[in-house]
């Protein structure tokens, strides 16, 4: 299969410095393959957003990263502190909030400050000593929100993590992403099949299709960013037109 | 759909009971199909005699079925018990109601029930040739060699039965105190274990325990020769049997004895009677052993005075240790057939 | 809320292993640790599973020949077969099995109805929860060996007495597995089947039932495992058939090896519960396969 053509725009990569890098990386199950010698590099401190269809190896490729999964072939790198936040909120039940915070940490004093900081910052600071079921699926995930953060990661993946959520709770937890990101800035790598969310949040997309990187492409629009600034609209419609989706059906039906 | 649940769930319920009265009333069912026989023939329940000994021998033959037409009485032959204790709730439950056994534990069951007699009473054998029928014994290593160096010892006995009896006996006998030695009450097969494994320091081996232990190395201290044992092998039957046939257990006695003339004669044709395999079937030493137990014991007589005494001997030296809680009389635990 | 994050020493976190500020700067990239579950291949699977059997067969041989093993502790595993082949061929082996293999059959069938129409009463209903839960939480501390002297003199000592015991002694697992299976089906999943029409048997039969259904399974090879023990207890009382009697008669008689060989054979017995539990959790649960977490 030949390699489409991809837009390396991130200088880092080519000079060394990366958050993670993946080389020629391939993965299939049983007769599928799902990602198909993939080549990604993230820089650090760089919000990288993957779309694509159902079936084109996102998931895979979280998992790759985490070490859930082993390639079948090329190599993969990631930083010493990675961490991730999944679509559903994860949380042991059986722990208070601010315990599963601490999950895999030492309860130490200075780790239970942090916790309750990184609480603080996710506006949780009173539900430190909730459990979990008490919670609702935005408070949830903002706690599993804060547990990612407190490791201080270098790369923070986030697996749709916001899709569970109603329309309001999104547009909240967007604003506290990129509140939070401007502070602790890691890199990130955010699945998500929002076209819209990609967009509003990161800095660089990367579309898959069939296995391989279809569009990689740096977002030059300074936030915030609306949704009517022309060089969105085009975004959004070079996107749409490469899953197949016709950006403007409204004016094609009479 | 909330106000119709509450109705079918009793519908639910209800079928549960019906299955289970259902199952409760099968199985008693089954259970009672079994004994079913003529109204007014005397059936006597015996457990399974197992492969040896004059019952074996007369389960094969038929022979007590033969004689005890002329009492209008036959013989039902039962499964066998795991233990005393199973055999005494079988009794108890009426599964079985003639059992050959010793007076230990006729007394022990005596004390709390009185619906069983004790009917006729074996002599004890003096026949020196006689093969020792048990004993104390002690680890082959072990530098025990008289009862009173069991002092502050280990000694593994069956609990208010035969095993402690005679024990006690040894202890009168040698002087000592029952409290003396540390008694550790274990059932024959669990003794077995413990001795072999040096976990106790000696054990009063009865039955098929003694030549086992012997046959492996022990070394025996003293036998139930040596203590004057009373505990004389008997034959007992329900009360309700006494009372509705007493003429066919004078059989059942009457043909033991015959068979027991047999034996003395031909001890071999007793043992391994069903099966030359198997767990039950005795082979080389033992079955030689078996074979003399067997030539040298004698027939049950029905209860004499003599026995009588005897009787009160054992169960008031139990009453006096504790080993029962209630007086047993002589008088009410055995029947003097033809009386 | 800036305040209180930035008065946290980054320092202080467990796994800080450089300078914050070389972080953003100086990454040092590594291959991730796998995290994911190693599939092993069939063959080495199956090969471990016979390891640990064959290395104790083969610790007591060696044990037995080397004259270790005082044979009236434990019998050399060659005593133990011979006994085997003894029983085989006076055919008592199969009588023996065949009788307790019936009277198991008869009282797990027995026990689990009973335990699992109780179980499910109480998981779905309140109200069967209050009428039967207690008394089976009740019931369910009770030895079931406890009962023999009162089974005894209900059913006397026949075949009714055995099953009986048996399937009294499969209840209690039966029930508290179901009523824990019941409890644990997803409610909402059961709102849905209520909303589409079901209810009562139907909805038992077609959506608890079936989420219960690894709860069951689990009872079921419980039941069978305890009806092990059914078995020693009633076949000592009245009967002269079954492995319950074996084991009895191989204490009676001190013959070690025959012991020994009777727990050979629960533990083959128990291998085949095992299996075929396994099998009809594959045929019943296809959903199933792969999905447990391991």
């Amino acid at each position: 299969m030949s390699a489409p053509t991809t837009t390396r725009t991130t200088p880092s990569a080519t000079t060394g410095r990366a958050a993670a890098r993946l080389t020629a990386v391939s993965k299939a199950y049983g007769d599928t393959r799902v990602l198909d010698a993939i080549d990604l590099t993230i820089a650090p401190g760089e919000f990288v957003a993957v779309l694509g269809p159902s079936g084109t190896g996102k998931t895979t490729l979280l998992r790759l990263l985490n070490g859930f999964e082993k390639p079948d072939a090329g190599e993969i790198l990631v930083p010493p502190r990675v961490t991730t936040v999944y679509q559903e909120p994860r949380l042991v039940p059986a722990h208070r909030v601010l315990r599963n915070v601490l999950l895999g940490q030492r309860r130490t004093k200075g780790n239970k400050s942090a916790a309750l900081a990184a609480l603080t910052e996710v506006g949780l600071e009173r539900h430190a000593r909730s459990w979990p079921a008490t919670l609702s699926g935005g408070e949830a995930q903002r706690v599993a929100l804060a547990r990612a953060l407190v490791r201080d990661p270098q790369l923070l993946l986030l697996d749709e993590p916001f899709a569970a959520l109603d329309a309001l709770t999104r547009l909240r937890m967007h604003d506290l992403l990129d509140r939070l990101r401007e502070r602790h800035r890691p890199a990130i790598l955010l699945v998500t099949h929002d076209i819209d969310e990609a967009i509003r949040l990161a800095d660089r997309i990367v579309m898959l299709r069939s296995g391989s990187v279809a569009i990689d492409v740096r977002i030059d629009v300074e936030h915030p960013r609306t949704i009517t600034d022309p060089r969105v609209v085009d975004l959004r419609e070079r996107l749409l037109g490469e899953l197949g989706i016709d950006p403007n059906p409204t004016k094609e039906n009479p | 759909m909330s106000n119709r649940s509450p109705r079918l769930r009793l519908r639910h319920l209800a079928a549960a009971v019906a299955l289970a009265t259902t199952a409760a009333t099968t199985t008693a069912c089954a259970g009672g199909d079994a004994n079913a026989g003529s109204d007014d023939q005397t059936v006597i329940k015996l457990v399974d005699p197992g492969n040896a000994g004059l019952l074996a021998y007369a389960k094969k033959t038929g022979v007590l079925d033969e004689k005890l037409e002329a009492a209008d009485a036959r013989v039902e032959w039962g499964g066998s018990y795991g233990s005393f204790t199973a055999t005494i709730d079988a009794v108890r439950s009426g599964d079985v109601t003639l059992l050959e056994g010793a007076i230990s534990p006729a007394i022990g069951y005596l004390s709390t029930s009185n619906d069983l007699k004790i009917f006729a009473v074996a002599d004890r054998t003096t026949d020196p040739k006689a093969p020792v029928g048990d004993g104390l014994v002690v680890p082959k290593d072990s530098s025990v060699t008289s009862v009173d160096q069991l002092v502050g010892k280990k000694v593994a006995v069956n609990k208010g039965g035969r095993g402690e009896y005679l024990l006690g006996l040894a202890l009168d006998k040698a002087g000592i105190g029952h409290d003396e030695v540390e008694k550790v009450y274990l059932n024959p097969v669990q003794a077995a274990g413990a001795f072999q494994s040096g976990k106790v320091d000696a054990w009063w081996a009865i039955v098929r325990g003694y030549p086992t232990a012997v046959a492996a190395g022990a070394k025996t201290i003293v036998t139930n020769n040596d203590v004057e044992d009373n505990d004389l092998t008997i034959l007992a039957a329900r009360q309700e049997l006494v009372d509705e046939n007493p003429e066919a257990l004078k059989i059942v006695t009457d043909t033991l004895a015959e068979l027991q003339k047999e034996a003395t004669a031909d001890p071999a044709k007793f043992q391994n009677v069903f099966t030359d395999s198997g767990p039950t079937a005795t082979s080389g030493d033992a079955l030689e052993r078996d074979i003399e137990v067997e030539r040298y014991s004698l027939p049950f007589p029905p209860v004499e005075d003599k026995d009588l005494e005897k009787i009160q001997v054992v169960a008031d030296y139990f009453l006096a240790h504790q080993f029962i809680s209630k007086a047993v009389k002589s008088s009410d635990a055995a029947v003097q057939l033809g009386s | 809320m800036t305040a209180a994050l930035d008065a946290t020493p980054r320092t202080d976190r467990a796994d800080a292993g450089e300078p914050a500020d070389a972080d953003r700067t100086a990454v040092t990239l590594a291959r991730p640790r796998f995290l994911g579950s190693r599939k092993r291949s069939r063959t080495l699977s199956v090969t471990l599973r016979f390891a640990v059997p064959i290395a104790l067969l083969t610790v007591w041989q060696v044990a037995s020949s080397a004259g270790w093993l005082d044979p009236q502790i434990l019998s050399s595993p060659g005593s133990v077969v011979q006994a085997a082949e003894e029983l085989w061929e006076s055919g008592q082996l199969t009588d023996f099995l065949a009788a307790s293999g019936r009277r198991a059959a008869i009282g797990v069938t027995l026990g689990v109805a009973v335990g699992l129409v109780l179980g499910i009463l109480s998981g779905i209903s309140a109200l069967g929860e209050d009428l039967i839960d207690p008394t089976m939480q009740m019931y369910r501390a009770v030895p079931f060996l406890a009962l023999v002297p009162l089974l005894l003199s209900w059913f006397g000592v026949g075949e009714g007495f055995k099953i009986v015991l048996i399937a009294v002694s499969a209840v209690a697992p039966m029930y508290a597995y179901t009523y824990l299976g019941v409890r644990g089906v997803d409610r909402k999943v059961v709102e849905a089947a209520r909303g589409y029409g079901l209810s009562g048997a139907r909805l038992v039969a077609q959506v608890i039932l079936p989420s219960a259904l690894p709860n069951i399974l689990m009872a079921l090879r419980i039941c069978l495992s305890v009806s092990l023990t059914g078995l020693i207890a009633a076949e000592q009382i009245g009967t002269t058939t079954g492995i319950g009697y074996l084991v009895s008669l191989s204490q009676q008689y001190f013959r070690n090896d025959y012991m020994v060989l009777c727990i050979v054979l629960y533990a083959v017995i128990g291998v085949l519960i095992d299996l075929g539990i396994r099998v009809v959790e594959r045929l019943a649960m296809p959903w199933r396969s792969g999905v447990a977490a391991r």
